[in-house]
């Protein structure tokens, strides 16, 4: 792992960690705001490791509201866990407490499932919609979040992410080209 | 000579959500050419979807179209020329000194054996090759407000990348869609109501974007235009 990349992560666990430290109703939205901060750093690096914190604090942020005290206690000391071992350069020790991290997000997401839907892959096609949004294409960004384009597409085509720019071709000449391609 | 259109992976899912793709074999039939993509594009449209209990119906789709020789699968894609074009977009805009790798090289492909069979259009309704190719200035300005960060921008690489594909003519999956409305092939779905011709187009269109495509609201307003001319 890459020195800048280890700085980033352990920065946005640290910030998980702040926030979680103690319960407060603002914490979900805290939490938004730093996966959100975490996915500049996967667009700039496309690193891993990166992309499993920025989904893992982003499916916190899902769950968080009906995680029962005992699994908010250790996903605490998983997290924190997670630091020191990074920061001592013990990387199977951290990926551990990030796995067992996610198998306490996994237990919560049996009460909240969305549309049918893992949370985890949930805040994947987020996550990966975002990257679109900085202005990665669909196969970079889909393959970023290891999702297919179909999840990718069939999401971001319901939002306004795709569709936030200029257009040098105006689109009644692009449809006379595409006309004229055909013979009409 | 044999007229080409490459397609990427991206207008054939959108046609395929927006239940559209009926139109692709009378087009091809009407084009009178042949319709490709790449293995890259078909791993991604029937090789990754079949293993997707959500896509696999739909990858089902794709297959039937390849089988019956609508897509045809091109297998001579230029390795060379498609990771010269994707180093060079991806070396193209950098953040702190690093560079933004913006593509996939499957993304490439198609236009890369585009320029090979020297054929003029492909088929994308990807937003960033596309603005990266008409519109790189476009392109820096999109990174640096989303990024809010300087974005420092290669000048000698992106110009290299726009005039190698200067000659690309890029549709999308809505102007595939206009071409079918004009053939009439959506016309079992003109509802006898006033104003029937501008419901079905709203409807068909709103419905590609809805899947996709890459193209903002105002867009759709001047293609409606357009067509009910």
């Amino acid at each position: 792992m890459n020195e800048e990349v280890k700085k980033e992560i352990i920065y946005d666990l640290q910030e998980a960690l702040k926030i979680l430290e103690v319960k407060e109703a603002h914490d979900v939205e805290e939490l938004k705001v730093l996966s959100d901060h975490g996915i500049e750093d996967v667009a700039l690096h496309k690193d891993l490791d990166l992309i499993s914190v920025a989904v893992l604090i982003y499916s916190i942020y899902k769950v968080f509201h009906c995680m029962r005290d005992e699994e908010y206690t250790n996903l605490k000391s998983e997290l924190n866990s997670a630091i020191t071992q990074l920061k001592q350069g013990n990387l199977g020790r951290y990926n551990k407490a990030i796995k067992t991290s996610f198998k306490i997000v996994r237990q919560c997401n049996a009460k909240v499932k969305e549309h049918l839907q893992d949370v985890m892959d949930a805040a994947k096609i987020k996550k990966g919609t975002a990257l679109l949004e900085k202005g990665l294409s669909m196969g970079q960004a889909a393959g970023l979040m290891g999702l297919s384009n179909w999840d990718l597409q069939q999401y971001a085509g319901k939002t306004s992410v795709i569709s936030q720019h200029n257009e040098k071709i105006h689109a009644d000449k692009r449809m006379m080209r595409a006309l004229k391609v055909f013979g009409l | 000579m044999t007229k080409v259109i490459f397609f990427d992976a991206g207008p054939i899912i959108s046609l395929v959500m927006s239940r559209l793709i009926f139109i692709l074999p009378e087009l091809k039939k009407h084009y009178g050419g042949k319709f490709y993509i790449t293995p890259a594009v078909k791993k991604e449209l029937v090789g990754r979807p079949l293993t997707i209990k959500r896509f696999r119906f739909e990858a089902l789709q794709v297959m039937r179209l390849i089988r019956e020789g609508v897509l045809e699968v091109y297998d001579h894609v230029p390795q060379d020329k498609t990771k010269m074009l994707i180093d060079l977009a991806n070396n193209s805009f950098k953040i702190n000194s690093k560079p933004l790798e913006v593509m996939q090289s499957g993304e490439m492909e198609s236009v890369a054996c585009a320029l090979q069979e020297d054929a003029a259009t492909v088929v994308m309704d990807e937003r960033t090759l596309r603005l990266f190719i008409e519109n790189n200035k476009e392109m820096r300005h999109l990174l640096e407000i989303r990024f809010k960060k300087k974005v420092e921008i290669d000048k000698a690489k992106v110009e290299e990348f726009s005039n190698l594909l200067q000659k690309i003519n890029i549709i999308r999956s809505i102007e595939l869609t206009g071409v079918a409305y004009k053939l009439g092939l959506l016309d079992p779905y003109l509802p006898k109501i006033k104003g029937g011709k501008e419901t079905l187009l709203d409807a068909i269109l709103w419905t590609v974007k809805f899947n996709g495509c890459a193209v903002t609201e105002h867009e759709i307003e001047e293609i409606k235009t357009y067509l009910l001319k």
